[in-house]
């Protein structure tokens, strides 16, 4: 994989990789500012500003505008996500002058019909409606409200009825003005494209966009902190077929010393599939789970690691109980040099199977990108990865992995919590 | 401007195709994708297979590959795949049963040994397989029993089909699944995994020559079996109102289907390439429905369409949409029916099928873009009674549906009597009555 990194006429640099093997072309992009930097009373802001650059643009109305785009195979999706707008835009080379016009007329001349936002509102409203019916949304709510408290990251991406109701166009066309320009893009181009064809689509795209951004300062999250602690056991009662249990432990940050050795101990934890102890002991020895996993997720503003499985409801006191075993086993023995270097083949190698396709070649390097990695991070990454020791490892398992440390959501009706455990009650949220 | 791609990609993965002494088929598609391949293989089995009384035994099946072989410990497999920095799986549908990697290349001569090894040796030991059992019903209430709109997804396709198999869960019925027992697993493994009841699909940064002498060293060996037939009982055709409700408390948003069943690729191959035709421009965001009933009659929030018909037998067409927050059900369902059989008098426009047609082939092309496109496609075609001559000319197929083939299948889908209506309600509200 050969990043190249370009500076376009109009001063705009991207990363490309030239890849000339299919005749399609990826070209991955993302403001930086997302669902995060919307005002708590209209949450849901972001997410319904970027969907209503689908609803239309120049002289195209909706139906017009998604017509064309379908009639020339070319797909483009804009979303908010937690901390930034992103954009995948995706179609063959000859239908990439087509899907170039199309998202620059999007990103500078949406139509804002009073129509479109309506529906568009309402289609918002509908998919929060069928999302708290998920029990799993609903221990994600608890979790991140939990964790994050009073900071942006606990805010709800597409909001609610209420702040959905809050939100007018003007507030739509003031975020556009705020999130998306110049000082906060990142690029990224993989495909069937020369360099010089990069920049100049590069520059038909983004360069007519406003050259400074005014998008909000987001504070640091600090977790655990005297209004989130960690180490309680929250209950959303509910009578289903199963229990939902969500829980979260202090992260690290990726760029910490510490982030290569934790991304190994998070392999062998729980990261790793069926390789992982939690898939091994919980699922394939046991039989209690069909899924069973931790994930590290690290944010712009804040860090969290978070584990999760379905139990049946009366599994859930002993399953807790192991999985706070284990925990407690990881704390104080470690990991061995076998799972060390297992975890560190499959994380440098396996890294190869999300390049094999430009869409999955695109999106890696723009998440490197926006974390502030270089050109060459691969390279970086494989070492970091290598210089990873089990000593190293253990002492990061020592470190982070406390069990009494870990905070639990459960969404369900287990007939009884582990010994020692109780419960802070809260209801299941229906608004 | 217009795009020639059914001229210039006459075929779409140009594959190298043999077939082993023993019966088993081999497909190989050499591509750029960086030093990787992606290992498939498919038995042309799945839970429309089971016999009556043991549904989910496929998919049971397909989780106990990963037990115990002759060489291999439970949960070997997929370990060394990891340590090697690869990812495997597997699934089950009604038709087949796959199992995959995808590795560095040069790890594929492995991949081989193991995957031909448990084609074969599967110990089936008691502990293991009674342990699995309690996974698959936590996946069964996870996918299913705790999620109303499966459950009413469930009832539809049981409701559909009430005599094909199609129309048990793929998963199988939690009643049956706890039952199921280890001879159950043994024979089912016995009658139907072998290799002349399988297909290889490799993919990747490999040569043909390479992969076909591999696949000869390694599930080469295998001897021939007596595979059995695939009989299936075919459904009536019932002409009373099917319509299924399922409420429940945590539905805030209700939701409306409609499925239809619909001829077999096998029995009218150019209504099939129709109907696919048909699918593409009533699913367009663009198209009629989203147009009319979203954005100008503002009686939906979103409706979608889609057509699968690519199963060994019977066919599926179906519909879904959200009706709009002041909207009764009843009045979004009549603007629906009004509009299909509005659209059905009035017919499908020539210039509309053919960018229907000129979207769908762009996919073809699009597949390429992806490691394992060659395996999802070829696997699914030679398990349901399809060629390698039928992937490779699906371009050139859909070009030639006409107008007329496609608004004669509207127009049957229209007068089609097999379908069943499903509602997703809040616990308050009451279903349409008509
Ligand atoms: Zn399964």
């Amino acid at each position: 994989m050969n990043v190249q990194e370009m500076i376009s006429a109009r001063g705009i640099s991207f990363w490309l990789v030239e890849k000339h093997d299919v005749p399609v072309a990826s070209i991955h992009f993302a403001w930086k500012g997302g669902v995060e930097t919307d005002p708590p009373a209209q949450q849901g802001l972001a997410k319904l500003a970027t969907a209503m650059l689908m609803e239309g643009a120049g002289d195209l109305d909706a139906t017009a505008f998604q017509g064309q785009l379908a009639d020339h195979g070319i797909s483009l999706n804009i979303d908010a996500t937690r901390d930034y707008i992103q954009g995948q835009l995706y179609a063959l080379t000859a239908d990439m002058p087509k899907a170039i016009d199309l998202t620059q007329l999007a990103l500078t001349k949406p139509r804002l019909e009073a129509e479109a936002f309506t529906r568009t509102r309402a289609q918002q409203l509908s998919s929060i409606k069928q999302s708290m019916a998920e029990p799993d949304w609903q221990a994600r709510y608890r979790l991140m409200q939990t964790v994050f408290g009073g900071h942006p990251y606990a805010l709800r991406g597409a909001g609610t009825a209420t702040t959905l109701a809050t939100i007018g166009i003007d507030d739509v066309k003031t975020f556009y003005l705020s999130h998306i320009a110049r000082d906060n893009l990142h690029v990224v181009v993989v495909g069937d494209m020369t360099a010089d064809n990069a920049k100049t689509m590069v520059d038909q795209l983004f360069g007519a966009l406003p050259d400074k951004s005014t998008v909000p300062t987001v504070p640091q999250a600090t977790w655990p902190s005297r209004e989130s602690p960690t180490g309680q056991t929250i209950w959303v009662k509910r009578k289903g077929a199963q229990t939902i249990w969500q829980w979260a432990l202090p992260g690290v940050d990726d760029d910490d010393p510490d982030w290569f050795a934790a991304n190994v101990v998070n392999y062998v934890w729980g990261g790793g599939g069926f390789s992982s102890r939690l898939m091994q002991e919980v699922r394939e020895e046991q039989g209690l789970t069909y899924g069973i996993g931790t994930g590290l997720s690290a944010m712009e503003h804040g860090n969290v690691w978070m584990g999760k499985a379905a139990l049946a409801d009366d599994k859930v006191s002993h399953a807790m109980t192991y999985v706070q075993g284990m925990i407690a086993r990881l704390h104080q023995g470690g990991l061995t040099q076998d799972e060390v270097d297992g975890a560190k083949t499959y994380l440098i190698n396996s890294l190869m199977l999300d390049l094999t396709s430009s869409r999955g070649m695109a999106q890696v390097l723009l998440d490197w990108k926006l974390s502030g990695r270089a050109a060459g991070y691969l390279a970086e990454r494989t070492q970091g990865l290598q210089a990873v020791t089990l000593e190293h490892a253990n002492r990061v398992a020592k470190k982070m992995l406390d069990p009494a440390a870990m905070l639990s959501v459960l969404v369900g009706s287990p007939p009884s919590l582990p010994p020692g455990v109780t419960a802070k009650e809260a209801l299941w949220q229906n608004e | 401007m217009t795009i020639a791609v059914t001229n210039t990609h006459a075929s779409v993965f140009n594959p190298h195709v043999t077939t082993l002494d023993n019966g088993l088929t081999v497909i190989v598609v050499p591509s750029a994708s960086g030093p990787v391949v992606s290992h498939m293989l498919w038995y042309k089995v799945g839970a429309a297979d089971e016999r009556d009384g043991e549904t989910g035994l496929a998919h049971y099946l397909e989780h106990l590959m990963f037990k115990s072989t002759k060489t291999l410990k439970a949960g070997e497999f997929s370990k060394v795949v990891a340590a090697l920095g690869g990812e495997d799986n597997a699934f089950t549908s009604y038709d087949y049963t796959a199992y995959f990697q995808q590795i560095a290349s040069a790890e594929l001569p492995r991949m081989m040994t193991m995957e031909a090894g448990r084609m074969n040796d599967l110990l089936l030991k008691d502990d293991e397989v009674l342990t699995e059992r309690d996974v698959v019903l936590r996946e069964r209430a996870l996918r299913t029993d705790d999620d109303p709109a499966a459950r009413l997804g469930e009832t539809v396709q049981a409701s559909l089909f009430v005599h094909h198999p199609y129309g048990r869960p793929v998963i199988g019925w939690g009643h049956e699944v706890e039952k199921l027992s280890v001879q159950q697993a043994r024979d089912f493994y016995r009658r139907w995994y072998g290799p002349n009841n399988a297909v290889l699909v490799v993919s990747g940064d490999v040569t043909p020559d390479a992969v076909v002498a591999l696949a000869q060293n390694t599930y080469g060996k295998i001897p021939t079996f007596q595979a059995p037939a695939r009989v299936r009982a075919a459904d009536p055709v019932l002409t009373a109102d099917r319509r299924v409700v399922v409420k429940d408390k945590d539905v805030q948003q209700p939701q409306w289907q409609r499925h239809y069943r619909v001829t077999p690729w096998r029995d009218d191959k150019e209504h099939s390439y129709a109907m696919e035709v048909l699918g593409e421009y009533l699913n367009n965001p663009a198209g009629p429905l989203v147009d009319q009933l979203v954005r100008q009659q503002k009686v939906m929030v979103d409706i979608a369409a889609d057509y699968d018909g690519r199963n060994l037998d019977d066919g599926t067409f179906s519909f879904t949409f959200v009706p709009a927050d002041n909207i009764t059900m009843h009045a979004a369902e009549d603007a629906f029916e009004k509009l299909l059989a509005d659209l059905a008098q009035k017919g499908v426009a020539a210039a509309d099928v053919t960018a229907a047609i000129q979207r769908l082939q762009r996919n073809a092309v699009f597949a390429r873009d992806s490691l394992m496109a060659p395996g999802y496609a070829f696997g699914l075609a030679l398990t349901t009674g399809r060629t390698v001559a039928d992937v490779e000319q699906w371009p050139a197929r859909i070009g030639a549906v006409t107008p007329d083939q496609v608004n004669a299948a509207l127009r049957q889908l229209v007068a089609n009597p097999s379908f069943v209506t499903g509602e997703l309600l809040p616990a308050s509200l009451s279903p349409t009555v008509h």
